[in-house]
């Protein structure tokens, strides 16, 4: 059954491995160039880089969804569009092996070369992190690390569920980019501010790299108050914050070390969801006809 | 494999979709050995009995038995588009230990199909040669083949058949064809699975169904007992009428039927049976 999974997913997997080589080719370049000219100052960095640090997490973010689209939808909704799942599954090995078969020989090569790729992405952007918005933050954080892998992972699961339970490649395409874009939103904004307590520091501004998940005012004994700019009117801000008692901003902030703890507990996270979608795949497969 | 052991055996077998039942009260035997043509009009059930011979359905009640692991060639003939005629061999194998290379190769080769070509490429004569030697090549004791000869032109339809029975002739293979074409399956097959609005109708030896019913051609005052009667046509002059069991009183003229206009009798009750149903 491998060899035949195999054959049935072989353009698909070599033009998803094409991708992410070419892909990685661009970041082992920045890794390299980067490497070549430090030392080097901010401003100089962020020169020379900064053109090209726009695109990386465009590509990121739209690669995981690409692969779940391209390599995951159809492994099963094309064989139910073509009538050839009947063919499977009516010779002598069981669903569950034609099932189990197909989603590692299709799911296992791009997830692996995703996660690889995350790989590279940290070492390539580390030294580079102070020029972005914090890589702990939506979207350096799913540019790179552990979670590349995950998302990938995730991304083809649900594609090729999907397919299984819609039975059209089209659909089933389109609810990988909406399953997706929604786990991203959701986790991103919701579940990964919470992953650990935030550091708090009685100032505007955070450490250098760190993630501020809330900035808020403080009175003279350092209690948090409600205070909005909004209510000075054409008074002075600095006199009408002391007029309300305002006596300066705190900040919450995940620091910059909490990175690949954080990549850890996301990829658990993401990976509970891969076998949740898994699991309602094996089933599934039980089902059709 | 002794004769009149079953090769496939239906009892209360029912399936139903969200839509209603697709088949409904199915019970009937199929002797080993017999090459059984499944007929009946659209939608009358023939795939979803041969999907739950398969076991690519499940029954909502009753149950079906086949002798051993069947071989199923499915509507469409679903073969890897992308795949050669020798990949779709080797997947045969792979897929299968009690794979005969040797024998699907020759069935492929007799069809003078080029081993290198794409599945997509090929004719659908060519195609279906191809997806019966798949079919084949496990040997099975029991085929099942779901409109095989749908898309074909006449010739290729003869050339399946010829090598299709063939085939069977050497191995007793039991196969279950099924088809809406009556007149493919006239002389090639000795029993009859009749279907109707998800019913079995019909069941049993063609020569015996054959010597057992009459076309009784009389008048439109002909009076048939209700217990033979299958179904009756009239017109303005005359009635047509489709008997089982019964030689008509004297003067009418009695016809030995064909297979087809048996069984398009029977497909004729069958609707006017649904329709009844339906209106009650």
């Amino acid at each position: 059954m491998t060899w035949v999974a195999w054959r049935q997913q072989r353009l698909l997997t070599l033009v998803s491995l094409g991708i992410v080589a070419v892909v990685a080719a661009g970041m082992a370049w920045l890794w390299a160039d980067v490497a070549s000219v430090m030392p080097m100052d901010l401003a100089g960095l962020d020169l020379r880089y900064d053109e090209f640090l726009q695109y990386v997490p465009m590509v990121m973010l739209v690669l995981p969804v690409l692969l779940g689209m391209f390599a995951g939808a159809p492994v099963f909704a094309r064989e139910l569009e073509q009538g050839t799942h009947v063919f499977g599954l009516t010779q002598s090995i069981g669903r569950t092996r034609w099932w189990t078969t197909k989603v590692l020989v299709a799911g296992v090569p791009v997830t692996v070369a995703m996660t690889l790729l995350g790989l590279l992405n940290a070492k390539a952007l580390g030294p580079l992190s102070t020029l972005m918005t914090s890589r702990l933050q939506t979207p350096m954080f799913e540019s790179q690390g552990l979670v590349l892998g995950a998302y990938t992972a995730f991304a083809f699961a649900l594609g090729a569920t999907a397919g299984l339970l819609v039975r059209s490649t089209l659909a089933s395409m389109a609810i990988t980019i909406a399953g997706y874009l929604a786990l991203l939103v959701v986790v991103g904004n919701a579940a990964r501010p919470h992953y650990a307590t935030p550091e708090f520091a009685p100032s505007g501004a955070g450490e250098p790299g760190a993630w501020r998940v809330e900035i808020g005012y403080q009175d003279a004994r350092g209690n948090p108050m409600d205070f909005s700019p909004g209510e000075c009117g054409l008074e002075s801000l600095p006199v009408c914050m002391t007029q309300h008692g305002v006596a300066g901003q705190f900040t919450r902030f995940h620091p910059a070390e909490r990175f690949w703890d954080f990549q850890l507990l996301e990829s658990g996270i993401v990976v509970l969801a891969v076998a949740a979608l898994l699991g309602v795949g094996a089933w599934a497969v039980r089902r059709i006809h | 494999m002794d004769e009149g052991s079953a090769a496939l055996a239906a009892a209360g077998l029912g399936k139903r979709y969200r839509r209603g039942w697709a088949l409904k009260d199915c019970t009937f035997t199929l002797p080993v050995g017999r090459i059984a043509a499944l007929v009946g009009p659209n939608g009358a059930g023939k795939s979803t009995l041969m999907s739950l011979a398969t076991g690519l359905l499940r029954a909502t009640e009753g149950g079906v038995e086949v002798l051993g692991r069947p071989g199923f060639l499915a509507q469409g003939k679903p073969l890897y588009q992308g795949f050669t005629v020798d990949e779709m061999l080797r997947a045969g194998r792979l897929l299968n230990p009690d794979w005969d290379d040797e024998y699907a190769r020759r069935l492929v080769d007799e069809a003078r199909v080029p081993l290198g070509a794409k599945v997509r490429t090929l004719s659908g004569g060519q195609r279906t040669r191809v997806a019966l030697a798949v079919t084949l090549g496990r040997r099975p004791e029991v085929v099942l083949l779901d409109e095989p000869l749908a898309d074909l032109d006449p010739l290729a339809r003869q050339e399946v058949m010829q090598a299709l029975m063939a085939e069977v002739a050497e191995t007793g293979t039991t196969v279950v064809l099924s088809s809406h074409v009556l007149a493919d399956l006239d002389g090639i097959c000795d029993h009859l699975l009749l279907l109707s609005n998800g019913r079995v109708r019909l069941a049993g030896d063609v020569e015996d169904l054959l010597a057992e019913h009459r076309l009784v051609v009389g008048p439109r005052s002909l009076d048939v007992p209700p217990e033979v009667l299958v179904e009756r046509r009239d017109t303005d002059r005359q009635s047509t009428v489709l008997v089982r069991g019964w030689e008509g009183p004297p003067g009418v003229e009695v016809l030995d039927p064909t297979l087809e206009e048996l069984a398009l009798g029977y497909f004729r009750a069958g609707r006017v049976a649904a329709e009844r149903g339906v209106a009650a």
